[in-house]
């Protein structure tokens, strides 16, 4: 577990300039820190930008030469020299045990989506005879099961998937959809998500469900290479991608298989309904989720008409 | 009833890519914000900018909920635009990338006036034209012909001179003449 966040120990480097520098610092900075930059304008800007993750203790004279370095290109008129710089070193954990303390068990149909660390039953959550439990430890990747679009597809799943069927859960994250659909019953199911790192978080995760048999795990990013017969397509990802991909999810869905549909904030609605009316899907059904709406589309029962 | 604002955090994050390490996670977990839900919802809204660094502020209300606005790109998104550039130089200073014209330039000012903490139009494309030149970008008065170097090469060409071999006894007398000839100038200038 400890795999994904170990104890590895970031640098933040803070740089203090005159307004009129921030743009200028901020690129400097983002060339060393390329996740982002903070800006904190209270009293005196400060831009801070992360180096690292460091396995080993990090050096923090090197990397503030390395910053200054970066800074040099910047005109004096604009940031005055010496420039002010600070670094301080920023244990990975502090945050990701802050972010765990947010997560507790929470039921979604039948399915209880426990993070690792906590218990259960427990006092957030009690037991049912008919939980489908699936343990998470989310790591560094997306999908604990808290999120609007992730419910919504748990729910789906529940309605979609049975014994024996074969199930696609595209954007995998940290690997709840899959491995929620290998314990309804999914006799095999294809995981798929364009992050490594999200990747290893799933393989882990299925490894500590059991469900290593049923669940593959790969890196990718589309739907081309997937074959056909599939009953679900699950798509918990950006509006670009479900739209992009609904032509490759029709083809590789059986007659009556449904390609689900996540992600998509209410404001790109009908853009996305738009890409999906030019597939050729029998039905598209829409599910609403607060801000966050969802579609599911129904590949025909007869075979019907395939593109 | 309006809820109570905690603080604002101002990230810039690159489009569609936000995650939960830094600086997102410690930004947003030191309010205890839920930093998965923030990437999810930013990397929806950004999809489409990918390349492009987004700024976003961040309103942290005391009950822990939050919401976010993202911003127009920063000016030197609009630079690199301008000057018809995948990325800055990683070498700025030593060698331009590219070049824009003062016209792009207060141009760029315009629109970003009300980020640039300038006092006027002019100040405003000072700014600009500094963060151009810190970016590796050239500003002109008007649009040239310069066949510029990629800025994936200029890194290359930067870093070849800094790792040849020290200079023979002869090259090395040479520059020493041509410093002191800098030195007489300016002595009688």
């Amino acid at each position: 577990m400890s795999r994904h966040v170990g104890e590895r120990t970031w640098l933040r480097v803070t740089v203090i300039c005159p307004p009129e520098a921030a743009d200028a610092v901020s690129v400097a900075l983002l060339r060393l820190s390329p996740n982002g930059v903070t800006t904190d304008d209270d009293g005196g800007v400060r831009i801070s930008g992360y180096l690292g993750p460091y396995g080993d203790a990090p050096d923090p004279v090197a990397a503030e030469a390395s910053v200054r370095e970066a800074l040099a290109a910047i005109p004096e008129e604009l940031l005055p020299r010496p420039p002010h710089v600070e670094t301080a070193f920023l244990p990975e954990r502090d945050w990701i045990d802050v972010f765990r303390a947010q997560h507790r068990p929470v039921r979604v149909g039948h399915i209880v989506v426990k993070p690792t660390w906590e218990p259960w039953p427990g006092p957030h959550l009690d037991a049912r005879s008919d939980d489908v439990v699936v343990e998470l430890d989310p790591g560094l990747a997306f999908g604990t099961g808290l999120h609007p679009t992730t419910r919504g597809c748990l729910l789906e799943l529940q309605d979609r998937v049975g014994p024996g069927d074969r199930a696609i859960d595209f954007g995998a994250g940290a690997g709840l959809l899959s491995i929620a659909a290998a314990k309804l019953g999914a006799a095999e199911v294809l995981a798929i998500d364009c992050d490594p790192t999200a990747v290893e978080v799933a393989r882990d995760n299925v490894h500590l469900n059991g469900v290593d048999d049923c669940v593959t795990v790969r890196v990718g990013d589309g739907l081309a290479d997937v074959g056909s017969g599939w009953a679900l397509i699950l798509a918990n990802i950006s509006p670009p991608v479900v739209a992009r991909e609904a032509p490759a999810a029709l083809r590789a869905l059986r007659p009556g298989g449904a390609y689900v549909c996540a992600g998509i904030p209410v404001s790109r609605e009908h853009e996305v309904l738009e890409a999906l009316r030019e597939v050729g899907f029998d039905g598209i059904l829409p599910r609403m989720k607060g801000d966050w709406i969802g579609f599911v589309c129904v590949a025909a029962r007869d075979g019907g008409e395939r593109r | 009833m309006a809820k109570k604002v905690l603080t604002t955090i101002k990230l810039q994050c690159p489009a569609g890519k936000a995650t939960p390490a830094p600086p997102v996670g410690p930004a947003l977990g030191q309010h205890g914000l839920n930093i998965m839900d923030f990437c999810k919802t930013f990397n929806a809204q950004t999809a489409q900018q990918m390349g492009d660094i987004i700024p976003v502020e961040i309103t942290v209300y005391a009950d822990r909920s939050f919401d976010f606005i993202t911003k127009s790109p920063p000016a030197s998104s609009l630079l690199k635009k301008a000057a018809g550039l995948e990325k800055a130089s990683g070498q700025a200073g030593k060698m331009f990338v590219g070049e824009v014209t003062w016209e792009q330039v207060r141009e760029i000012a315009e629109i970003k006036m009300a980020d640039l903490n300038a006092r006027d139009m002019d100040g405003a494309a000072r700014i600009v034209a500094g963060t151009a030149l810190s970016m590796g970008i050239k500003v002109v008065e008007e649009a040239t012909d310069t066949q510029y170097v990629a800025p994936e090469d200029t890194v290359v060409e930067a870093v070849t001179p800094a790792i040849a071999a020290a200079p023979t006894a002869e090259e090395g007398s040479e520059a020493a003449e041509g410093a002191e000839a800098v030195e007489g100038a300016a002595e009688t200038g």
